[in-house]
């Protein structure tokens, strides 16, 4: 044997005192971390699902009147016929498109201050 | 004759410290060169995939030491949590360290025994404890769940996650690894193959309240038949 003294068992130095001293501890960092977690979490899915309603309802209207996308917009269709092009047609393409693709998944977290 | 010796770091204590140094230390420079930009993008990308990759190891190393070994983590945070009047009496001179390393005449002479963590050694730990615990949550969340958390949580978690992280590997880089150095006989204990043990007279120098409460003699751990 290498060593001659060991600690004792956790039964024997822990106290009842020291039980509860550091279950409660643990216990409370854990319990209020994931109220805290669990609630963020949940106040905000209730205003995704509100935003979500809120889009469906937008998205009905649109429809009733014709005008599920963009291009059937009576404003858009004007701006195509000015420019003597179509939807994905090459003038439009060439002017309302852009070229570059920018792989932005792990940017910084910039402009989280205009939160 | 041979000289008496105690176990200090059991082999499960021995798996979770020396995998989370190692972890920890791939995680900071993985971090650093992404918060940081010091890397061109491709590479930050491949240091990101990396960051999270030990961050699976780092998480597993912790809820396995807490889970398979939870008689060993309940002891450690019973030791870290007992702040007695010892506790704070270390204070006063701070263990004697800025006397002995530095030669200035800070508070009384004699160092009020300690259990098996000094005070300053109770604080640190405490610290990387809820750290340990801190990056784990916030870094899974940050990763699994931004989107339900709202910008501004997610802004002062990421701030959270990167800042806290830096300082709790100041504190682990200048403090906690020059005076691990110095306590030759514990780091050697720490990362020698086989036994972490120390020998008998260094442990009562350094934590004589553990040695006269803590401690028993093997034999007796051996079951009567």
């Amino acid at each position: 044997m290498k060593f001659q003294y060991i600690e004792k068992p956790v039964g024997k130095i822990f106290s009842r005192r020291d039980f509860l001293k550091a279950g409660g501890v643990m216990t409370a960092v854990v319990a209020m971390t994931g109220y805290a977690i669990t609630d963020i979490i949940k106040r905000r899915k209730s205003y995704i699902a509100m935003r979500q309603e809120g889009l469906y309802k937008d998205d009905k209207r649109c429809q009733n009147l014709k005008l599920t996308s963009s291009h059937q917009n009576p404003s858009c269709a004007k701006s195509y016929e000015d420019l003597k092009t179509e939807p994905m047609g090459e003038i439009a393409e060439k002017l309302l498109h852009t070229n570059a693709y920018f792989d932005r998944k792990n940017l910084i977290l910039q402009g989280a201050n205009h939160a | 004759m041979h000289e008496k010796r105690v176990l200090k770091f059991p082999l499960s204590e021995k798996v979770f410290h020396n995998v989370n140094l190692i972890t920890w230390i791939a995680l900071i420079v993985t971090g650093v060169l992404i918060y940081f930009q010091l890397v061109d993008e491709p590479t930050s990308e491949l240091m990101m995939d990396w960051h999270i990759g030990i961050g699976i190891v780092f998480t597993i190393n912790f809820f396995g030491f807490v889970f398979l070994n939870f008689d060993r983590f309940a002891l450690m945070m019973r030791n870290l949590l007992i702040w007695d009047r010892d506790t704070f009496a270390w204070f006063k001179n701070f263990g004697g360290y800025p006397r002995r390393l530095f030669g200035i005449k800070f508070g009384p002479e004699e160092v009020a025994p300690q259990g098996r963590f000094n005070a300053g050694q109770k604080a640190a730990y405490l610290i990387f404890m809820f750290m340990i615990f801190g990056l784990i949550v916030s870094g899974w969340l940050l990763y699994a769940y931004p989107a339900a958390m709202g910008k501004i949580f997610v802004k002062w978690m990421f701030y959270f996650h990167v800042w806290g992280s830096i300082l709790t590997s100041l504190l682990a880089f200048c403090v906690h690894m020059p005076l691990a150095v110095i306590n030759v006989e514990d780091l050697k204990a720490m990362f020698r193959i086989g036994a972490g043990d120390v020998p008998l007279d260094d442990a009562h120098h350094h934590a004589p309240k553990w040695v006269e409460n803590d401690l028993m003699a093997v034999d007796a751990a051996k079951p009567a038949h």
